[in-house]
């Protein structure tokens, strides 16, 4: 059986805890709590003949998402970029967080600092899904789908999610997944 | 379209505070008696925007019985039921700081600024402040504001197909 990490990465209030809450207890949770520091669920998916068991580490967006954060993300084999489709500037910090990941690749330290983390993964590489959620809202949604398409004309992969309704988060799952395994 | 008035604009250094009905710049505070309109029985100040670069003017609109700019107000028979009904109607822009575009073009009409009434059809001037409301097109820019902001966060996204 594989074991594979994964991270949700996006602003505050975008919906990564109810994400998570809809793998582990197939619930949606109403309340609210932000994540402090970040949040583990499991979950096991089957490709082809393979059962992967993915870690979901859901990780807080504090301001400027710097060293600690990003140690959240080391070791991950997939992450989403998780945006609220009602708000705009969830996009442009998921936008950010990205550019971050893809600039982020630190050579060795010659003298360990144990207080500063050390992160030699390189993110750019890593398959992940941009994923905009709380498609419920239909009145208050700002991202039509000739938006998306421009995203997806440019390699982003974009998809729709509610968890709240518990639509397209499944999807994106296995979506993720399978940019894993291929 | 108004004539353009620069002989004056351009000889006094401070922007227009208004325009009046015909489009012509104002530099005093607006009141309802400076309107070029001396029969006027009702009188507001509109806040209106080019449609080409949003750049905003305040504009005067007034309303008499006696003809003369009944376009103003469309087929309403005062300027209350216009701006009741969304029906007020500058036209083309005051030649003054907007974008090669706009002087050709009207103008959306954003909100009511101030609105004036003569009561008794002469003498003194009373504001009604339950008038002084955003008209359609506000609504119509703000929603356009929004995927103006949309797009410009999407233009932040490279292509990454070759990263």
């Amino acid at each position: 059986m594989l074991q594979r990490k994964v991270c949700l990465l996006g602003a505050q209030g975008v919906g990564k805890r109810t994400i998570m809450s809809r793998f582990e207890s197939n619930s949606f949770r109403a309340d609210y709590l932000t994540t402090i520091g970040v949040q583990i669920a499991k979950k096991e998916f089957f490709v082809g003949k393979q059962t992967i068991t993915m870690m979901i580490w859901g990780v807080a967006d504090h301001e400027g998402f710097e060293t600690t954060e990003m140690s959240f993300a080391r070791g991950m084999s997939g992450y989403f970029l998780v945006a609220d489709g009602t708000r705009p500037p969830t996009l442009e910090r998921a936008y950010q967080i990205y550019e971050r990941l893809y600039s982020f690749e630190q050579p060795p330290p010659e003298v360990p600092d144990p207080n500063v983390p050390y992160i030699q993964f390189p993110f750019r590489k890593i398959p992940f899904v941009l994923l905009l959620n709380k498609s419920d809202l239909a009145e208050q949604w700002r991202f039509e789908d000739r938006f998306l398409d421009v995203l997806r004309g440019r390699g982003w992969p974009v998809l729709k999610s509610s968890a709240k309704e518990n639509k397209g988060v499944e999807e994106a799952f296995l979506s993720l997944v399978q940019k894993m395994s291929s | 379209m108004f004539t353009d008035y620069s002989d004056i604009t351009e000889g006094i250094a401070e922007p227009p505070k208004w325009f009046d009905e015909h489009g012509v710049p104002r530099y005093g505070d607006f009141a309802p008696y400076r309107v070029a309109n001396i029969y006027a029985i009702e009188v507001a100040l509109v806040e209106v925007a080019c449609q080409g670069c949003r750049h905003q003017f305040h504009v005067a609109f007034s309303f008499h019985t006696q003809p003369g700019l009944e376009e103003m107000v469309g087929n309403c028979s005062s300027l209350a039921e216009a701006i009741r009904k969304g029906a007020l109607r500058y036209g083309d822009l005051p030649i003054y700081g907007h974008c090669r575009d706009g002087a050709a073009d009207t103008c959306y009409e954003v909100r009511v600024l101030q609105y004036w009434t003569r009561p008794k059809g002469w003498g003194e001037w009373v504001r009604d402040s339950q008038l002084e409301i955003d008209l359609p097109d506000a609504k119509f820019l703000a929603e356009e504001d929004k995927q103006y902001e949309v797009l410009r966060i999407i233009s932040l996204f490279p292509d990454i197909r070759g990263r």
